[in-house]
């Protein structure tokens, strides 16, 4: 059985089909996830206000997870944080997405030129590691979110060119997609109706655990002082911040640091449990 | 019988009880199998598959796959084995009793020099050092029939042809001089050719080195050709054992009779067995009784009630049958 | 077999031809004239009108691809302002200590996972197995700046064993000042290479090659090690290939992390000093790597497995 005609028969039952306890339990988390970085900052105050007779306390009742070298609650700072790093992940992720799951279509299903451009910068972007590529292209446009933004698009979305090309080489050649084009449907319908909803499943499964490997990307170069830019609450930059601090105040790097692990466990539960429910067939 | 006469005629190896369960949902594999088998002699065990035949024999030397649990005791000259701690009895295998599998392709480790694998069971038994260690693995393949011993012993198993690594399997169990070698379906995997040349060196090997031999098959074209004593099993349990003569002649088990029955040119031919009507039942849902009484022409009511009773032969054997073709084995006694 | 390794040599040309490309049009990404961007913000008319020069900045793009080649080939990757030095050298003092780290990233990643991936496939299903893949879940789950951070915090701060950062002199020295930055990448990688051996293992282990081996009278010891981990190492070996591109991006952060004086942390601080004759450089050598250990990988494969050996015989 192709995976394409698997993927269908899989959306067929699913309906039917209890759903995999990892994505319940991680959509649950990320939902809750979601809330704090909507909700939390408008109840827990600004992250940047400094307190300098309140520097470097430790974890307390009214500062939860005690205090930077300048006064600034490491809680109120997680909390904002959350929100700038799943935007972080959103946008990491959505370009290199949608360019890649673009291109790999029209790879995929006219062959030819496209294809060979297309599968030749795939091939180069992958010679790369993808953290020095992104850091050698943020290094020329300038340190920032933005850019940052840019030089992840220019490369991530090899990965989902490859995949979406893949699959709908496979889907090509099933009868209904054979049949659509014999009926002179035109290219463009053929292509969005027919084959879109049967290739992009496995993109959307990738990208649910490539989300966490963008934040790790971006809270990375926040680290390197390439990303988000003082005082910006961001995770990667607060853990920078605690380095000098390590001795003293070691909550400070800490704390940002769980939430960074609780995050990528609730993605993790979220996209094993995804890919569980999108393709049963290879559910262990 | 008194302790002096047991020691007397203490066989080589003695099965008593033996029973196999899944730890899963403890259903049970094999049940209450007992025989016994002196120095040098040939005996086979015949059955379908999922008989329990191949994990009967795992069970004598404690390798079976995993999750399953045996009990029951296996006595090997003169001393009980089963449930044995694993470094004992690792002692045990290779040294005292050899065993060969059924598939030749996959029983040969791929990433290792044969002659390193048949060096390699030496190693652990002997006290050879490694020029006698060299000596002995090309004179072993060289026992089984191999040809250039000392070019293929350079070799990795996936330069050989089926025969050849079915040899090599066999020079690695026979390379410490078992006394007992079991060999679970050895030619089923290999051409017809083929098999009738290991089954031929299986036996002159036997003879020759004064080893006993049990040989597991569904085959009994193969059983015909080199056993003396046979062994049926159905549902995990043995129906019936008898001389090899006795069982082709004169059956006494309805299913030794079907089975005889589904081989279409006589004892002789090599035919796999044709289909008897009906499976065999899953072990997890084994009815009561006998379990073969749903497939059994002769079965009735008393047949579900309870396992029938083993009874035995004045000729070597019995059978566990309420209802058996007892006509014709009676009147062989 | 040579022939093998002679097509895998040449399946490199094209990846090279990309990664060289990559790295030129680099530096025409910024807005403005790439012999002042080469040269910083202090250089002279003079030194701009020769450097358009050695670039040959007045022909059009393809033939200045060329001279960028031409110039590598003969190890001129140019001139770093900020440290006054040729970038050849630069980057050779540099690699060093990248290399040192990367060869023990993996050793002490093999050091993990291979005793853990033994463990879990000798005892399936038990304690110490669900112990070894809750430990693998949470060892990829976490971001290295953060290991680092908590190992400093454990192992430099609280009880002080290991340096914060630095690289010493001599190797035991630098084994022992990297050992902190190295086992920070391991936990990272062993996770994926223990998921892999743990895999192949039980597959290696359900195999008729191990009942041949027990049948043989083998210790389970010499089954595990001899026998099956044979057999499963190359799977193990193929991921960890997978990720080398991985390893070599953590090194920049974890060069960063410990003061560890490679090629990531002299490529962060020529970001902060606009240094791009040196990003450029570096960006290529560490790409160049990646090929290189790759290649090296594959070529790890034909050695460790007799049946690949024939395949590409």
């Amino acid at each position: 059985m192709s995976a394409a005609t698997a993927a269908e028969a899989g959306r067929e039952t699913a309906a039917r089909r209890k759903l995999p306890r990892n994505l319940v339990l991680g959509a649950s988390l990320l939902t809750a996830w979601v809330a704090l970085a909507a909700l939390g900052p408008l109840l827990v105050g600004n992250p940047s206000t400094m307190d300098l007779l309140h520097s470097l306390r430790p974890p307390s009742l009214a500062f939860p997870f005690g205090t930077d070298n300048l006064g600034r609650g490491i809680f109120t700072r997680v909390v904002w944080g959350a929100h700038i790093d799943l935007e972080i992940g959103l946008f990491t992720v959505l370009p290199a997405f949608l360019i890649g799951s673009t291109l790999g279509l029209l790879a995929g299903y006219f062959g030819g030129l496209i294809e060979t451009v297309v599968m030749r910068l795939v091939d180069i972007a992958v010679a790369f590691p993808f953290l020095v590529i992104v850091i050698a292209i943020v290094a020329v446009l300038g340190p920032g979110l933005t850019n940052m933004y840019i030089a992840v698009a220019m490369v991530g979305w090899v990965s989902y060119a490859r995949i979406i090309r893949a699959e709908t080489l496979l889907a090509k050649r099933l009868e209904y997609a054979e049949a659509a084009r014999l009926l002179g449907l035109p290219d463009r319908r053929v292509l969005l109706r027919h084959l879109l909803p049967n290739v992009i499943p496995q993109a959307v499964i990738y990208a649910s655990s490539d989300v966490i490997l963008g934040i790790f990307l971006g809270s990375s170069l926040g680290f390197l002082g390439l990303g988000a830019q003082p005082p910006s609450p961001e995770w990667g930059l607060i853990i920078a911040d605690g380095y000098s601090f390590v001795d003293r105040a070691p909550w400070i790097s800490a704390f940002p640091g769980l939430a960074i692990v609780l995050l990528a466990i609730s993605f993790s539960l979220f996209g094993d449990g995804l890919a569980d429910f999108l393709r049963p067939e290879t559910r262990r | 019988m008194n302790d002096a006469a047991m020691i007397e005629a203490s066989p080589l190896l003695a099965l008593e009880g033996v029973g196999v369960t899944r730890t899963a949902d403890g259903a049970s594999l094999v049940e209450d199998v007992a025989f016994t088998l002196g120095a040098g002699e040939s005996f086979g065990i015949v059955g379908e598959s999922g008989s329990g035949k191949s994990t009967t024999v795992r069970a004598i030397i404690g390798l079976l796959p995993e999750g399953l649990h045996a009990s029951g005791r296996v006595h090997f000259s003169g001393e009980n084995i089963a449930g044995m701690e694993e470094a004992r009895l690792a002692r045990l295998r290779g040294a005292g009793i050899g065993m060969v599998f059924q598939d030749p392709l996959s029983a040969l480790n791929p990433v290792m020099l044969v002659g390193r694998q048949i060096a390699e069971a030496l190693r652990w038994h002997g006290k050879l050092d490694p020029a006698a260690r060299r000596r002995r693995t090309i004179e072993v393949m060289r026992l089984v029939g191999l040809p250039e011993p000392e070019r293929l012993a350079a070799s990795y198993p996936h330069e050989l042809s089926g025969g050849q690594r079915q040899r090599v399997a066999l020079a690695i169990a026979l390379a410490c001089s078992p006394r007992l070698l079991l060999a679970d379906e050895p030619t089923t995997a290999l051409d017809v050719t083929i098999q009738d040349q290991i089954l031929r060196l299986l036996d002159e090997l036997r003879r020759s080195l004064g080893m006993a031999l049990v040989l597991v098959t569904h085959d009994l074209g193969v059983i015909a050709q080199i056993c003396e004593r046979v062994a049926v099993m159905y549902a995990g349990r043995i129906v019936e054992e008898a001389p090899v003569a006795r069982l082709f002649s004169a059956p006494a088990h309805p299913y030794t009779r079907m089975l005889l029955d589904s081989i279409p040119q006589g004892p002789r031919a090599l035919h796999p067995l044709a289909p008897i009507p009906g499976r065999p039942p899953d072990p997890a849902l084994r009815p009561p009784g006998c379990g073969f009484a749903p497939r059994c022409p002769r079965a009735s009511g008393a047949c579900t009630e309870r396992s029938p009773p083993w009874r035995a032969l004045g000729t070597g054997g019995g059978f566990a049958c309420l209802h058996p073709v007892i006509a014709e084995a009676v009147a062989h006694v | 077999m040579t022939r093998y390794i002679l097509r895998r040599l040449l399946m490199l040309v094209p990846v090279a031809i990309g990664i060289t490309m990559v790295v030129f049009l680099l530096v025409r990404l910024i807005p403005g004239d790439p012999a002042r961007t080469l040269l910083g913000i202090h250089a002279t008319p003079e030194l701009v009108a020769a450097m358009r020069a050695h670039l040959g900045l007045d022909r059009p793009l393809w033939a200045q691809y060329l001279i960028f080649v031409r110039h590598l080939a003969a190890g001129d990757f140019g001139h770093s302002y900020y440290y006054g030095e040729a970038i050849s050298r630069l980057v050779l003092t540099h690699l060093g200590p990248t290399l040192v780290l990367i060869a023990y990233s993996v050793v002490l990643t093999l050091a993990i996972a291979l005793p853990a991936g033994l463990l879990a496939a000798a005892r399936r299903d038990q304690a110490a197995d669900h112990l070894v893949r809750i430990g693998a879940v949470v060892g990829v789950g976490l971001p290295s700046y953060w290991i680092g951070f908590m190992l400093i915090l454990l192992l430099a701060v609280t009880i002080p064993i290991f340096p914060v950062a630095g690289y010493g002199t001599g190797l035991p020295s630098h084994l022992f000042d990297l050992f902190l930055p190295a086992l920070t990448i391991a936990i990272n990688l062993a996770p994926l290479v223990l998921r892999a051996l743990r895999a192949s293992l039980m597959e290696a282990l359900a195999s008729g090659y191990i009942d041949t081996a027990r049948a043989k009278g083998l210790p389970r010891r010499v089954v595990l090690l001899g026998h099956a981990l044979p057999n499963a190492i190359v799977p193990a070996v193929t991921v960890l290939g997978l990720n080398i591109g991985y390893l070599v991006g953590s090194t920049v952060i974890v060069e960063t992390v410990f003061a560890v004086p490679g090629l990531g942390q002299l490529m962060i601080n020529s970001i902060g000093t606009r240094d791009y004759p040196v990003i450029q450089a570096v960006t290529l050598v560490l790409g160049v790597l990646v090929v290189l250990v790759n290649l090296a990988t594959d070529l790890m494969q034909l050695l460790l497995d007799p049946r690949v050996r024939r395949e590409v015989a």
